[in-house]
């Protein structure tokens, strides 16, 4: 191997980054934004790069791009790197994300800059390594370095409840991650503390199906045990119910580039979890526990979708709709077919680009009213007329939530779809019941839209300003992808399909 | 003719590329935004009647296109899974793409005259475009997943085409009521694809008749809810609530009169021509499901009861725009008793006769309120000397809807109410369906000559409003559009034939060219689809289009001679009926709005209870807006949102807190009074270390508690291994 590989290259340039904006002078901050920018963009490339050099008919991990160097030998920690077609999709999605999130937070952000930036890109490199790395020990360590620039990004630069929120969201995650270690340290002795003991490629296939140990006299099974410890680590991130409540506190705190890379991005860290981790280690157990994933998907669905349109806080509405679109993500897990996986991991992505969308178009609006009230506490509108006042800002915002109802045309009907096709036949109940999620996700999508954008133009809408171009600038690349992948799916089906065939295989055999 | 992607796409594609550029354009270029649109739609007229006038010359029923290609495909290993689009042209589909071509492109001439004052007169032309590129997607669809794809795009055309006065309160109410009950039924539409893909493996056109004649749906049932119920019945009935949602069937049809927010050409295109026929057009589609699933006696009472329902309230509108919207529903429901009775060609014919008319109508309602910028009829009267072409065209179409001899409504609504009255005579389960069927049509000529006569005979009621009506204002692409619809509301266009075969015969005629190409899917002929191969899109057609049969008419429908006689002297007094009733309806408008014999007034206190119940609109919107979203559905939200935050959260997630306070100061406790008074005091210290610990470890610094399960990893690790 000449110097280094690209999957390091992708997972250290915001590394690099973090060092140039703390070498940079306090009082210049434009550079460093430059700098945080220009970084950015090169790890975009980068991962266009990864793309093209893709073979999109390997299963399994990308032969030619996969790293392994010991770490900790005497544990057999290995630094394992590794992509396929599953994590690519959120590569992609996490550098551009990145990338519109340095711009939208040009202006928005006004203190301690220098901090902000270098967290911003600490936390980029760490999402990359959680989707990158091919060592359980190594997946775990992003997994909770992640947790501290998420930390103090909200409760450093969020709302005004911002600390209890950070705490919060820290609390319920690192519960979930103190589940994920017991389980770690499980496999690591249940397979002999061997050379492979924290390969995940290696844990995969299950192994762990007979195995059974001792709890408290009763004789449990290794695999549903630990199978519902990795589930509920990995649920919170998600967030499937009853682990939920952290989300919409955090969203509503947190400032918007962290909304949207929360959103965008975290959550799908939970899936990917149940993609990469949960269920091809346990899969007898996803088998033996899908109904109930089902049903909990469906939960999400129905209990998020119905949350969010009692919301007043435009924020918070967006915050409960993803509870209630990642329950379609959860329900095209549990289908375990491959209409229901693909739909799912497509969903992941089509999820990451419309509700980003969202998040930064209520930014936008929160830097004119510096509120976000659709119905204010005394009862009076918060906005009203934006249509008319806003009209570039209204086409955009139609084109987001539109693709965020998951309108045919739009990048969330194919997965949306895709998921129904997948889980119909299995669970016909549960489908019928999660379609009418459909129907109430467009109830509160427009009943929101309409109480924001119609009618007589509100005296203090009057005095906002439509978008800049700057901001109409970090919108188009979302705007083209929900509408070019909602027409044209393939670019990014074809990149995962083999992959999750091979997952949905697996899933077959037992 | 050979038919190739680039000889079938354009329809499409213009006006979407139309879209796309006028998207861009339409803030500068105003005007030339809105030629692009209507030379799009006029070209893909020219190429729609091209491929109309070709199946004209084949003129064989099984004619038909059908071109496929990959959409994505998900298959590996042994994993398949693959979704095609496809293109279906069909002599139905023929005439479809004529009628929605023709009808788009004189709609978007008028609104060149209609709309050019208004502000937003280009974004007008964007969004229609958009809508017709869809509607002409829907048509060309060879299988129900496209159809869902362009009648959802068709949805959102038409939401933001009502709201498109966005200042007004009432049109953003109005255009997510409409986006909202269509859901409803597109919610269960996308359910039926859902439970026919089980079946068959996909969701094409020819696939499910090869399934249906197969028998492949035969004693299938799916468990829902714990209930078995069949799969057809599921998948029609969930696909009939499709049709019912988009073309505002009872109990889904609350949303039609709001539409009327919108812009009125777009009311005439959208919600009187097209997007409320493509219901229909669906409903036909699966007309094999909907008999396999035995649903046509329900399909048959939802029309006839929205026939009959709208019909009523119709009677007492003042709004003319209003009268229109109720009387689309109505008309409507006769489409649907068509599709419930099994008189598939007719429907489908009152589907293009009453697209040609009522778009006319409301062109014509569009100029007489753009002329004196006023929609109520108490306050209009005497318009005909004003608007004299805009007259002639409304009376024509009134000829038309009311169901007189030599007009296109009468040809298409007499068959239906004809062959309604044939089951009725056989089984008197559709004795209310035709007893319905034909009040509704009383009611119809009565509602649609009172408007006739309000706006346009008589004295001028508001003498402001008529000495100021713009009839200059009118041009060429007001009065054109209206006069060249007008002329194709003559029967002799969908009754006549054209090979010149046969005689042209009023009452319908031996090898008229409707009846003999638009062929009734039934169990009978649907083994016929087996033969129908697709080819892929990029291929050219080289069959030989000569050697196909010229399609022969048989008078009889495959019945023995005595049945056929029974039937055709039903249908002779089905006609004569129709003919009586048109003329009551007619005269009974004529005895009170101009000879004023009759006093409407006394009919108003003598049903004065009905009346409440019309103004009402038989309280459907109180039922949904207010009982079930305002009473139901919302103080639900409102509850579980704060049960989610106020509750479970509250108490379930932080209460976790408190718990672990009470633990920490029970501990702590043990600590003091048991432990360290009753155990030695040399002891004490340790405890009270383990107690400072505790505190520490209680204090919420996130640094910690990482650093603390570094700490503890890392040492058992060491322990274990060492």
């Amino acid at each position: 191997m000449h110097g280094l590989d690209l999957l390091s290259w992708i997972l250290w340039m915001p590394i690099i980054g973090v060092i140039g904006v703390l070498l940079i002078p306090k009082e210049q901050t434009t550079s460093m934004k430059w700098w945080a920018l220009i970084n950015t963009v090169i790890t975009f490339v980068l991962t266009i790069v990864l793309y093209s050099k893709f073979d999109q008919s390997v299963a399994g991990m990308q032969p030619g791009l996969s790293v392994n160097i010991p770490w900790i030998p005497q544990f057999h920690i290995n630094y394992a790197l590794g992509v396929d077609g599953i994590s690519l999709p959120m590569i992609l999605l996490t550098s551009l994300l990145f990338m519109l999130c340095i711009l939208s937070s040009w202006t928005q952000i006004k203190k301690s800059i220098k901090a902000y930036f270098a967290l911003l890109l600490l936390l980029q490199s760490t999402v990359f390594g959680v989707f990158m790395a091919m060592d359980f020990f190594l997946f775990y360590v992003y997994w909770e370095v992640m947790l501290l620039p998420m930390f103090f990004l909200i409760g450093v630069w969020g709302g005004e409840n911002r600390e209890y929120a950070a705490v919060k969201f820290f609390l319920y995650t690192f519960f979930g991650s103190l589940l994920m270690l017991v389980g770690i340290v499980a496999l690591y002795f249940a397979t002999g503390q061997s050379e492979t003991s924290f390969s995940i490629l290696a844990l995969q296939g299950g192994h762990f199906t007979d195995l059974t140990l001792k709890l408290f006299g009763a004789s449990v099974s290794f695999s549903k045990l630990f199978f519902i410890f990795m589930f509920i680590g990995f649920a919170i991130k998600v967030p499937v119910f009853p682990f939920h409540t952290w989300l919409p506190h955090a969203h509503v705190q947190a400032p918007t580039a962290i909304s949207v890379i929360l959103a965008g991005v975290l959550l799908k860290m939970g899936t990917y979890g149940f993609l990469r981790i949960a269920f091809p280690i346990f899969p007898d157990s996803a088998k033996y526990f899908a109904e109930a994933i089902a049903w909990l998907g469906l939960i999400n669905v129905i209990y998020g979708a119905l949350c969010a349109m009692a919301q007043t806080d435009v924020k918070k509405l967006i915050a409960y709709s993803s509870v209630s679109h990642m329950g379609f993500v959860m329900l095209g897990l549990a289908s375990m077919t491959v209409q229901g996986m693909n739909g799912a991991v497509l969903q992941m992505f089509n999820h990451g680009t419309s509700t980003a969308m969202m998040f930064f178009m209520i930014g936008i609006i929160y830097e004119r009213s510096h509120h976000r009230y659709i119905v204010r506490p005394d009862g009076s509108r918060g906005f009203g007329g934006l249509y008319t006042q806003l009209p570039v800002y209204s086409i955009i915002f139609i084109i987001g939530m539109f693709a965020s109802m998951g309108l045919p045309g739009m990048s969330g009907f194919i997965s949306e779809a895709l998921i129904f096709l997948g889980m119909y036949e299995k669970y016909t109940t549960i489908t019928v019941l999660a379609l009418f999620g459909l129907l109430i996700g467009a109830a509160y999508l427009l009943w929101m839209f309409k109480r924001m954008f119609f009618g007589e133009v509100n005296p203090e809408v009057k005095e906002y300003t439509d978008m800049t171009k700057l901001e109409v600038g970090y919108m188009i690349p979302l705007c083209i992808a929900v509408i070019v992948f909602g027409i044209f799916p393939s670019p990014i089906l074809n990149m995962m399909k083999a992959s999750v065939g091979q997952l949905v295989s697996l899933l077959a055999t037992f | 003719m050979d038919y190739t992607f680039w000889t079938i796409a354009p329809i499409v594609l213009l006006p979407f590329f139309a879209f796309v550029i006028n998207a861009f354009i339409v803030k500068k270029f105003t005007k030339l935004a809105v030629g692009i649109s209507t030379g799009a739609i006029f070209v893909s007229f020219l190429y729609a009647l091209r491929i109309f006038l070709d199946f004209m010359n084949v003129y064989s029923v099984g004619y038909h296109i059908h071109k496929v290609f990959s959409w994505f495909n998900l298959s590996s290993g042994t994993q398949l899974f693959e979704v095609k689009m496809g293109i279906y042209i069909d002599n139905m589909t023929s005439v479809m793409l004529l009628m929605v071509t023709g009808a788009a492109t004189i709609i978007h001439v008028f609104s060149t005259w209609y709309m050019h004052d208004d502000p937003r007169f280009g974004r007008f032309f964007v969004y229609m475009s958009l809508f017709t590129s869809a509607m002409l997607g829907l048509v060309l669809s060879d299988n129900l997943l496209s159809v869902f794809i362009f009648w959802e795009l068709m949805g959102f055309c038409s939401y933001s085409l009502i709201g498109f006065y966005y200042e007004k309160e009432g049109a953003g109410n109005a255009s997510m009521k409409a986006f909202m009950t269509t859901r409803v039924g597109d919610v269960f539409f996308l359910l039926g694809i859902l439970a026919i893909w089980a079946v068959v493996g996909n969701v094409s056109f020819v696939d499910i008749y090869n399934a249906i004649a197969s028998g492949k749906f035969n004693n299938l049932s799916i468990t829902v809810f714990s209930m078995g119920i069949p799969v057809a019945t599921l998948a029609a009935f969930s696909i009939f609530m499709g049709t019912m949602g988009k073309s505002a069937q009872v109990p889904l049809q609350v949303w039609l009169p709001d539409a009327m927010w919108g812009p009125t050409p777009c009311s005439a295109l959208i919600h009187a021509a097209t997007m409320v026929a493509a219901g229909v057009y669906l409903s036909l589609r699966m007309y094999p499901l909907m008999e396999l699933g035995h649903l046509t006696t329900f399909i048959a009472y939802v029309g006839a009861i929205t026939a009959f329902g709208a019909a009523t309230i119709a009677l007492i509108q003042t709004d003319i725009k209003a009268v229109l919207a109720y009387s689309t529903i109505s008309q409507l429901g006769y489409m649907v008793i068509g599709i419930g009775v099994g008189s598939y060609n007719a429907s489908f014919m009152h589907l293009i006769t009453h697209a040609v008319f009522k778009a006319c109508l409301f062109l014509s309602a569009g100029s007489v309120i753009h002329s004196i910028h006023c929609q109520e009829m108490p306050q209009m009267g005497g318009l005909r000397k004003k608007l004299p072409y805009t007259f002639f065209a409304m009376l024509l179409c009134c000829f038309a809807i009311a169901g007189v001899p030599f007009f296109s409504g009468f040809v298409s609504k007499d068959r239906i109410l004809g062959d309604a009255l044939v089951l009725a005579v056989g089984n008197p389960v559709y004795i209310p369906v035709a007893i319905l069927g034909f009040g509704g049509a009383l009611l119809t000529a009565f509602y649609m000559f009172r408007m006739l006569f309000l706006t346009f005979f008589g004295e001028p009621r508001d003498h402001h409003i008529y000495d100021h009506a713009h009839e200059e204002h009118l041009g060429w692409n007001s009065n054109i559009p209206l006069l060249i619809l007008s002329v194709f509301t003559l029967g002799l266009f969908y009754s006549g034939s054209f090979t010149g075969q046969g005689e042209v015969n009023l009452f319908g005629s031996k090898n008229e060219w409707f009846s003999t190409l638009i062929h009734k899917p039934d169990a009978a002929s649907l083994h016929h689809f087996a033969e129908y191969k697709s080819e892929d899109l990029g291929v050219v057609d080289t069959r030989d289009k000569l050697e196909l049969p010229k399609a022969e008419f048989d008078e009889n429908h495959g019945m023995n001679e005595e049945e056929a006689h029974h039937v055709h002297q039903i249908h002779h007094f089905g006609a004569l009926m129709s003919v009586f009733i048109a003329f009551a309806g007619i005269f009974l408008a004529y005895s009170m709005y101009i000879k004023k014999t009759i006093n409407p007034d006394w009919w108003a206190q003598s049903f004065a209870g009905w009346r409440r119940a019309l103004q009402g609109k038989y309280y459907f919107d109180d039922l949904y807006i207010g009982k079930i979203i305002q009473k139901g559905l919302i103080p639900f939200n409102n509850f579980l949102a704060w049960f989610d935050m106020g509750i479970y959260d509250k108490y379930g997630i932080d209460g976790w807190e408190a718990v672990n306070r009470f633990a920490f100061n029970v501990s702590r406790w043990f600590d003091n009074t048991i432990i360290d008074s009753a155990m030695v005091d040399g002891t004490g210290w340790s405890v009270r270390a383990m107690n400072t610990v505790l505190r520490w470890v209680q204090s919420g610094k996130i640094q910690l508690y990482f650093m603390v399960l570094v700490f503890v990893l890392a040492g058992y690790v060491w322990k274990l291994n060492f």
